[in-house]
């Protein structure tokens, strides 16, 4: 590029040419205000000069002056217009302020004027890749190897698009390699393998890529070879062959237990659920005994039989399988065995052989049908294993009992005290759980876990200020808590749900906006890798980096946030003039604060580059502000993309229903009826969901509907969805609103819902009726998973609905002895 | 029941919580990617029957040039660690291994080091007793909070590591010594590096950066301004 340096400097005086030259070398080694200072000197001499304003733009942009920035290579653009350098600035401003599609274009641009510039090919790739447009990704970094084919890493970037022609390309590659004698590092030619016989795989060649696996010297991750062999031989159906290469692979890796349940299913025993008939579960335990023999200090063969076996067999293999771990006093036993508790027969199974190793070891300090006489700590942990299973069972009385007589009988052990705030928690005391919790804590002060747990606990009962302060004993840079920048993102969650319940809206809105930043910066981060890991010949991880982004809406922390902003928003849209009113005054004083004015001195000092420390909004100001003008648009804005990549999580599509309706989605809304209808018909917001749908559509005229669904196909098949769901009278819905009940007279977030339809969607007001369905459910409901919040929800809407709460309260305060919701 | 496999990136996320709930020492979800796109087969992670993620380890290799001086190609943990929930079953142990054999069997490794608070007793036991590290030396105030650290080291050579592979091995090591040590080995953690440190590293150009340099002047700048971006 020396040579278009010259060129671009020919008019140049030797002494505008070393300021040239220098302000470049200024720029690579972002000494961004020198650089900037060479720019305004040669500017003098040569106000027009293109490549000059370009540099200056890009100093001003790094130097955080992006609107300048803009106009002043708007500016040079216009009298430059085919001037490939300004094009290509243009597009890098664009890309650095979060908008590809312009930068796109505008690197097009660039390309018109210097087709073959490799640096613009190489930027407008990464942002082709980086918008997922695949051809004309391909299209750009064929380009690029046909001018440089002796840069391997132009080679891989041109394979490992989604072609066809991936594997031809590796061909040419590895034949280029062989003309030049250059040989890849081992793990380098490993992750190329590895990518190729998947491609065969993909394309159903089986035997073609369990040749290249089986091909001398090419692969040095033996495991990965192994797995790969053996899920190629099963696709074969040579079952021999996968079974040898997944013994091969226990040898390796024994502790991954994926491997004896694809074992099992080279037998033929691959039920989703692991239930099997007792023949079958005789012929497995057979199979995964061999294993026992050859691994026998491994314990996971053992493990894998306590998931599948049932009845005698499961005890039989409880009792020699949780020996060891009570004599040693393993803590995570019961945690482990969570997947028993699925099944009431092996629970009660649990259950006996809990408890009659407790009472022999009451008895005779041995455990049960065992001679050797046992430590005393043996019956300390088996009190522990007994609380947490009836916690498990919500038996929290029982449970309590056990964790107390554990406590009198050892007094410092924090594991005890975790429990005990566990139950407590559960049950439905916060304050008291909390109270626990920080007593573990401060037993352990060293301990992050514990910090983190209770900190938890803390924000749960509402003390976020304790929390904070607690969470920065382990996550302080200075004066600051860094949760932000480090994406901690169940504490941000969190502190949102907490404001929420103490109604601050404007901080719950914050905390949620933070989870809505990290997921959009994830998604930029993906933007230095694209070439990056070309370079590292990694295409297997890369791949998957491609899908996790794709589905980056999946994370679980982004569904919660998605929910919470929804609540928050929709709260806030129905006391928005009450709010806004609030606001103004409040906003005000906050800006005419000190605390304020002496912030953004400070942040202007620091000339910090991360987004959370220079964050010019830390109590959510500005943002609760444009909210209150939309509250359902924000709640829209970020809860569509959740919602778009989770259609089977129930909670998001139900509470996205009401969202789509306020903004005339009526196609979304439907789809998301049909979703909960057709994968959560039991879901307590399923039939009210339909209900509330139904009566938005019965209340639209036949024009009102076009407009919401302009595409007149798409109308018809809506409308024929709709018909098929049937009940489109009010009669009628009101018939499904006691289907909703009747079917679920034990279940109270169910006859909360119906309560709610009733009330809200009919307009009707029975209290009386409802009272008596709800405390109903309460004495009825004798499920495991009954939950508190969900009885104190319904006691709330009682409340609102102006119905007599006191009977209600009283036996629910029956039930939940330990609960605080009904005081 | 506790599952120890090879991590993928759809693991990250997860990974990025346990340590948050764990270790003082945390990272942005850039540098969890750049060592998986980097060394996807030394991170591992031990998976609870119901899909959470209860333990990591996150390796890195050290095969720079410069490096190389300092006893030739080595793995390094940048961090590993285990829920509370979830200790004492030898997860640790079993993480370690399995990231160490990927270490040495695929990228030819000749040791693997680590750093550690200095007042981790535990961890440090369960380093020396279990796995084989030795002391190396101590980096003073390593830590942001102006805690020491022990760099240590465990040579492949010295372990007698089984060829035929990690696992294999853990089940040759005295498994209750293992357990013992893990009782409250890993209760504030072990670790990697600390926080500018990582930011740096982080950036996965930043290796790029230092070996074109020497090209780079041929450039015009704006090229290069690109690249640059591209860092930020």
């Amino acid at each position: 590029m020396s040579s278009s340096t010259a060129l671009a400097t020919a008019n140049f005086k030797s002494k505008e040419k070393s300021l040239f030259t220098q302000m470049l070398n200024f720029y690579d080694n972002k000494q961004f205000k020198q650089s900037l200072r060479n720019a305004d000197q040669i500017l003098e001499k040569h106000p027009d000069h293109p490549e000059t304003l370009a540099m200056k733009a890009l100093n001003m942009n790094s130097l955080k002056r992006k609107i300048e920035a803009f106009e002043f290579i708007k500016k040079a653009l216009f009298k430059n217009l085919s001037n490939f350098t300004c094009w290509h600035v243009y597009g890098i401003l664009h890309r650095s302020n979060k908008n590809p599609d312009e930068a796109r274009k505008a690197y097009l641009n660039a390309l018109k004027y210097d087709k073959d510039n490799q640096n613009v090919l190489r930027d407008l790739g990464q942002l082709q890749i980086q918008l997922r447009d695949y051809e004309g990704y391909a299209e750009t970094r064929r380009q690029i190897l046909v001018s440089k084919p002796t840069v391997n890493i132009n080679w891989m970037a041109y394979a490992c698009h989604k072609c066809e022609r991936a594997l031809e390309v590796l061909e040419s590659f590895d034949k280029t390699l062989k003309e030049n004698k250059e040989k890849l590092k081992n793990h380098e030619r490993t992750e190329i393998t590895l990518f190729k016989a998947k491609l065969f795989e993909e394309m159903g060649d089986y035997q073609k890529a369990i040749n290249l696996l089986q091909k001398k010297g090419l692969i040095v991750d033996q495991i990965s070879k192994f797995r790969k062999l053996a899920e190629n031989y099963q696709k074969l159906g040579n079952k021999d062959k996968a079974l040898e290469h997944l013994e091969d692979l226990l040898e390796l890796s024994s502790a991954n237990t994926n491997n004896y349940y694809q074992i099992l299913a080279v037998h033929g025993y691959s039920n989703k659920e692991f239930k099997y008939s007792s023949e079958d579960q005789l012929k497995i335990k057979e199979i995964i005994e061999v294993y026992e023999n050859r691994f026998p200090r491994g314990n996971s063969h053992q493990r894998v039989l306590l998931k599948i076996l049932t009845g005698e067999l499961f005890r039989e293999k409880l009792y020699q399988y949780s020996k060891p771990y009570l004599i040693k006093g393993v803590p995570p036993l019961i945690v482990d065995l969570k997947d028993v508790y699925q099944d009431k027969e092996k629970t009660q199974i649990l259950e006996e052989t809990l408890l009659s190793h407790l009472k022999s070891m009451e008895e005779k300090n041995t455990l049960f049908n065992d001679e050797q006489e046992q430590d005393p700590t043996v019956y300390l942990w088996l009190l522990y294993y007994t609380a947490q299973h009836y916690y498990y069972l919500r038996d929290y009385n029982q449970a309590l009992k056990y964790i107390n007589e554990a406590i009198n009988h050892t007094p410092t052990v924090i594991d005890l005290y975790v429990v005990k705030a566990k139950i407590y928690k559960r049950a439905g005391d916060r304050e008291y759980a909390s109270k626990l919790y920080e007593e573990a804590r401060k037993l352990d002060l060293a301990d992050r876990y514990l910090n983190a747990v209770s900190s938890r606990y803390l924000i749960r009962a509402d003390h976020v200020e304790e929390a904070e302060e607690t969470m920065g004993q382990f996550s302080k840079e200075g004066q600051e808590l860094n949760v932000h920048d480090m994406q901690c993102m169940w504490y941000e969650n969190e502190v949102g749900l907490s404001y929420l319940r103490q109604g601050n809206y404007r901080l719950a809105l914050k905390n949620f906006n933070y989870i809505e930043k990290h997921m959009e910066q994830v998604f930029e981060d993906q933007l230095d890798f694209h070439l990056y890991a070309m370079r590292k010949y990694t295409l297997n991880a890369y791949f998957q980096m491609l899908e996790m982004e794709d589905n980056i809406y999946k994370n679980k922390n982004a569904v919660r946030a998605a929910i919470g902003i929804i609540k928050t928003m929709k709260k806030v849209d129905k006391i928005r003039e009450e709010e806004q009113k609030k606001f103004q005054p409040e906003f005000d004083s906050y800006k005419a604060s000190t605390e304020y004015i002496k912030m953004c001195e400070e942040l202007k000092k620091r000339d910090e580059d991360d987004e959370f420390k220079n964050d010019f909004d830390p109590k959510g100001y500005d943002l609760y502000q444009k909210a209150l003008q939309d509250p359902i648009k924000v709640a829209y804005d970020f809860a569509v993309l959740v919602a778009s990549c989770n259609p089977e999580v129930k909670e998001v599509q139900a509470k996205m229903i009401p969202i789509y309706l306020r903004k005339n989605k009526l196609l979304e809304a439907l789809k998301a009826v049909i979703a909960l209808t057709e994968r959560h018909p039991t879901y307590e917001k399923t039939l009210s969901s339909r209900i509330r749908f139904s009566q938005h559509w019965n209340s639209l005229t036949e024009e009102q509907r076009k407009q919401a669904i302009p595409d007149e196909k798409l109308l018809k098949v809506a409308s024929q969805e709709f018909e098929a769901l049937g009940a489109s009278d009010e009669q009628s819905l009101k018939n499904l609103s006691e289907e909703l009940l009747n079917q679920n007279l034990d279940k109270i977030e169910h006859v909360h819902e119906y309560i709610k339809t009733r009330t809200v969607l009919f307009k009707e007001n029975d209290t009386a009726k409802y009272e008596k369905v709800a405390i109903d459910a309460l004495t009825n409901d004798l499920r495991r998973n009954f939950k508190v919040h969900n009885a104190a929800n319904t006691l709330k809407r009682l409340t609102k609905i102006g119905a007599s709460d006191v009977q209600y309260r009283q036996k629910a305060q029956e039930v939940f002895i330990h609960a605080r919701h009904f005081d | 029941m506790v599952c120890i496999r090879q991590a993928t990136v759809q693991d990250l996320f997860a990974m990025q919580q346990c340590n948050l709930h764990n270790l003082p020492e945390n990272y942005q979800m850039k540098y969890y990617l750049y060592h998986a796109l980097s060394w996807p087969s030394l991170l591992y992670v031990a998976e609870a029957d119901d899909g959470k993620i209860v333990g990591y380890v996150m390796a890195k290799m050290e095969d720079d040039e410069e490096k190389e001086k300092d006893g030739g190609i080595h793995g390094h943990i940048t961090s590993i660690s285990v829920l509370r929930s979830h200790r004492k079953l030898g997860i640790a142990t079993k993480l370690m291994k399995a990231s160490e054999y990927a270490m040495m069997t695929i990228y030819n490794a000749e040791y693997c080091s680590l750093h550690v608070r200095i007042t981790n007793r535990a961890a440090i036991g369960l380093y020396k007793d279990v796995l084989g590290f030795q002391v190396k030396s101590v980096d003073e105030k390593y830590y942001a909070d102006g805690e020491d650290a022990l760099d240590m080291r465990v040579y492949f050579k010295d372990v007698n590591i089984n060829k035929k592979g990690g696992d294999a091995q853990t089940q040759q090591l005295e498994e209750e010594k293992a357990i013992e040590a893990e009782a409250d080995a890993l209760k504030a953690g072990d670790e990697g590096t600390k926080g500018a440190q990582t930011l740096a590293e982080a950036n996965p150009d930043a290796d790029k950066k230092k070996k074109k340099k020497n090209k780079k002047k041929k450039n015009k700048g704006k090229g290069d301004a690109a690249a640059v971006e591209n860092k930020q």
